[in-house]
């Protein structure tokens, strides 16, 4: 029980038990993602590492293999945007599927200079990719194919 | 080859071509000869008496089999990305005559690409070296700018140094390459062949009327290719008749406009545009009003307007870019007498004031091509390069008047069975015409031009609307020279009018597709629709009528050209007697009967040089300024609305200017 408390002040980043839970650790009972991440896979869990979106990724070892490594995600919240797998940066990913070993919190990556940063995906959501002809994009597409004559401005 | 041609047995082929001489590289024509003992390249092996040639055999299809498998080693898989995709020899002929597997597992062959101006994309990866593109500058287009270099599998086509092609036919490559190598650089990536509609047409950027397929898609021209015809433009056409097509998108009108009376333009409908014309003709008198037909007018609005100024009372017609009065009563005195096709039986050619290259490089070819057979070639006119050699006998009537008084030159002519003469647009536009044409006609007399079964007296046009208003009459009366200065003017798709033309304070009505020179003079303007968009008659320069047809719907509210002035006319309350097509047609039959016989040439009679009698006596004794001779066209790429408004021309100019090649225009 200690762990869990020590634990989810951690996740949290709250001293107490209570702000923990009114910070929103409560979502752990009605979460089943959230729930199994930080009430049963979390407690004793060593914190590797925290990347820009706010995710925090765990370790324990003595897990089964492939269960060993997860992360909790920055935004907790159900709506659009919450727990959303692909605000995983690429390094981090790397870790997390245990492509390699070392952490980018340990070792910072290197990254080609045509690297973009990571975007997550916007889908349904303002900001979200949208083909040159949609409707709902705000750059309408000219679909004019004749450019009509402008009489010369009246000098 | 051709023998087998003519026995109707296709052979796959990809050097060959018939206008072009043998090279027999691809090997993909390789047939059994009876008693020879291997597979023989039947584009280059003569047909002799009893031979026996086997096309279908086992030997035949495993040599072309193995032929094809070889030209698809080095030959890139990027079919799905390739412009040629759906019109390309090679996939026909894979999918023909190729093999169902490739053992080839080795590297492919990469090529850099070579930049040959705005008009030609290359990717040298897929060239197939078939040296077509080489062959073509070298023999047609007479630029010695394309070779290969290197040898077997670094051969590369190209142009030795990173040159442009410097043609006005350079486009044509685009159509020999068998391959995707060469392609349409305005055209890449824009369409799918087999999603264009092709529509058999005729071009208008020159008065050679050369045969055209538009190909669209919805509303647009995509790109414009030629269309076989062995008597106008055998299967070439000018970098402007192919490429110009994108100034159909730009500056177009669409909608008719008034100008209202704080000086601006203002959209308008029909009947609004149309009833200030009406205001504005009231209190006009008859011979007030003047009538300026465009480069780019097709007859059936040339005889609407005219019919429509007569009973106005105004007989003050013009046809832009000043040869306001020539005498159109000889059609044989401004046609090509010898057709465009019969110039080549000609055994001596003389070109007067004339530069062939810019003003017809289809028709320069032809001259190029007689040539190459031996063909001497003099020439009296500015000193430029004609893509061939030729004597040079001087840059002005004098040169005339030296060569008519006695000279090598004129005696070739008179030793020739065939002589032809070309007179030159810039000719007739020169204020002393009549004194020029005299020297040309005692020419003609001196030099035995005309004989019996020989008409060797050519004028060669610049503009495509120009011989079917001179058949028409479309031409200012005997007393339009008597008449006030102007008060309106109706211009027919006319933006190169003279200063002089229009007084200030006339009333100008702009009737066309562009918006240029002059509708920014006009007071009404009213859209109409380009030659893509209408079914029109024009007529070349050497008098064949030919129709273009409608290829793509009218921008907007725009209308064909009769149809706009057979309303005016009703507006005037002045009807014309014609209210469909065909009823115009028939009217211009009336008025000129061979407009009728569509694709025909209708060959025009010679008064045994009565005329020139007459054309003496009529224009009196004038001497000649001594004025050099010039070509009516400065710009290749830019001479009409269409070819102005045009981007690609644009970038044509911009590179032809990044050469600096002096020599190269006049």
């Amino acid at each position: 029980m200690g762990s869990l408390v020590k634990f989810l002040q951690e996740t949290y980043g709250k001293k107490s038990l209570l702000d923990a839970i009114k910070a929103g650790g409560w979502k752990a009972l009605i979460d089943g993602n959230v729930g199994q991440t930080t009430l049963v896979h979390g407690p004793g869990a060593t914190l590797v590492g925290t990347d820009e979106f706010g995710n925090k990724y765990y370790e324990r070892m003595t897990e089964q293999f492939g269960r060993h490594r997860w992360v909790v995600y920055g935004n907790l919240n159900w709506e659009a945007h919450g727990q959303e797998p692909t605000t995983v940066p690429a390094e981090w990913h790397g870790w997390l599927h245990s492509i390699y070993d070392t952490p980018p919190s340990k070792v910072p990556p290197k990254k080609p200079i045509y690297a973009l940063t990571q975007k997550p995906n916007m889908t349904g959501q303002p900001g979200c990719f949208l083909p040159k002809g949609a409707w709902q994009n705000p750059e309408k597409r000219n679909w004019q194919k004749m450019q009509m004559w402008q009489p010369p401005s009246r000098a | 080859m051709a023998a087998c041609d003519a026995a109707g047995i296709d052979i796959p082929r990809f050097c060959y071509h018939q206008r072009l001489s043998i090279a027999g590289n691809c090997r993909m024509c390789l047939v059994e000869v009876e008693k020879s003992p291997k597979p023989v390249a039947s584009c280059a092996m003569p047909a002799g008496p009893g031979m026996k040639i086997k096309t279908d055999t086992p030997l035949v299809k495993k040599a072309r089999e193995g032929v094809m498998e070889f030209l698809l080693i080095n030959h890139p898989l990027d079919c799905p990305i390739c412009d040629q995709g759906g019109e390309c020899d090679l996939q026909d002929q894979a999918m023909h005559f190729g093999s169902d597997r490739g053992r080839f597992t080795e590297m492919k062959r990469a090529v850099d690409d070579k930049n040959l101006g705005p008009l030609v994309k290359t990717v040298m990866t897929r060239c197939i070296h078939c040296t077509r593109c080489v062959r073509f500058a070298t023999e047609i287009a007479g630029v010695q700018d394309m070779g290969i270099t290197g040898r077997g599998r670094d051969s590369e086509v190209g142009t030795y140094v990173d040159k442009l092609l410097t043609s006005e036919l350079s486009g044509n490559v685009i159509d020999l390459c068998p391959v995707g190598a060469l392609t349409s650089k305005p055209f890449a990536f824009t369409a799918r062949n087999w999603e264009l509609k092709n529509t058999e047409s005729v071009d208008v950027s020159d008065a050679l009327g050369a045969n055209i397929r538009i190909d669209s898609r919805g509303a647009e021209v995509m790109r414009i290719v030629p269309r076989l015809n062995e008597d106008v433009n055998e299967e070439w056409i000018s970098d402007k008749a192919r490429f110009q097509y994108d100034g159909l998108k730009r500056q177009r009108l669409s909608v008719p406009l008034v100008k209202g009376k704080d000086g601006g333009f203002r959209n308008a409908h029909w009947s609004e545009a149309l009833l200030a014309i009406q205001q504005a003709l009231k209190g006009v008198k008859g011979n007030e009003i003047k009538a300026i037909a465009g480069k780019l007018s097709d007859a059936e609005a040339m005889i609407a307007l005219k019919d429509l100024m007569n009973r106005l009372g105004s007989g003050n017609l013009q046809h832009e870019a000043g040869f306001s009065d020539l005498d159109a009563d000889v059609r044989s005195n401004y046609l090509m007498n010898t057709g465009i096709s019969g110039i080549e039986k000609a055994d001596a050619v003389l070109l007067i004031g004339s530069n062939p290259r810019l003003e017809s490089p289809v028709f320069n070819a032809r001259i190029r091509k007689m040539w190459l057979e031996g063909v001497p070639v003099y020439l009296i006119g500015s000193q430029v390069d004609l893509t061939y050699a030729y004597t040079y006998l001087g840059n002005s009537p004098e040169a005339l008047t030296k060569v008519l008084k006695n000279s090598d030159a004129l005696k070739r002519l008179k030793e020739a069975k065939r002589p032809a003469v070309i007179v030159g647009p810039g000719v007739l536009k020169r204020s002393d015409r009549d004194a020029v044409l005299q020297q040309v006609h005692g020419l003609v007399e001196k030099a035995e031009v005309v004989k019996e079964g020989w008409n060797g007296y050519n004028v060669l046009h610049d503009a495509a609307s120009r011989v079917a208003a001179l058949d028409i009459g479309f031409l200012p009366s005997a007393r339009a020279s008597a008449a006030p200065p102007a008060k309106f003017v109706y211009l027919l798709g006319s933006d190169d009018w003279q200063e002089s033309d229009i007084p200030e304070g006339a009333f100008v009505v702009y009737q066309g597709h562009h918006g240029d020179r002059g509708a920014s003079r006009a007071d009404v303007i009213l859209p109409a629709a380009a030659y893509t968009e209408k079914s029109a008659t024009f007529v070349n320069t050497e008098g064949r009528a030919q129709r273009t047809k409608e290829a793509v719907p009218k921008p907007g509210d725009s209308r064909e050209d009769w149809q706009i002035l057979v309303a005016l006319a009703e507006v005037l309350k002045q009807p014309l007697p014609y209210k469909t097509l065909n009823a115009v047609r028939e009217r211009l039959a009336e008025v000129a009967p061979h407009l009728q016989h569509v694709d025909e040439r209708e060959a025009p009679i010679w008064l045994n040089g009565e005329y020139f009698k007459a054309f003496a006596s009529k224009a009196g004794k004038a001497a000649a300024s001594n004025k050099e001779f010039r070509s009516s066209i400065d710009n290749f790429y830019m001479t009409d609305v269409i070819s102005r408004s045009s981007q690609v021309m644009a970038k044509c100019v911009q590179a032809k200017g990044s050469m600096r090649q002096g020599s190269y225009a006049s």
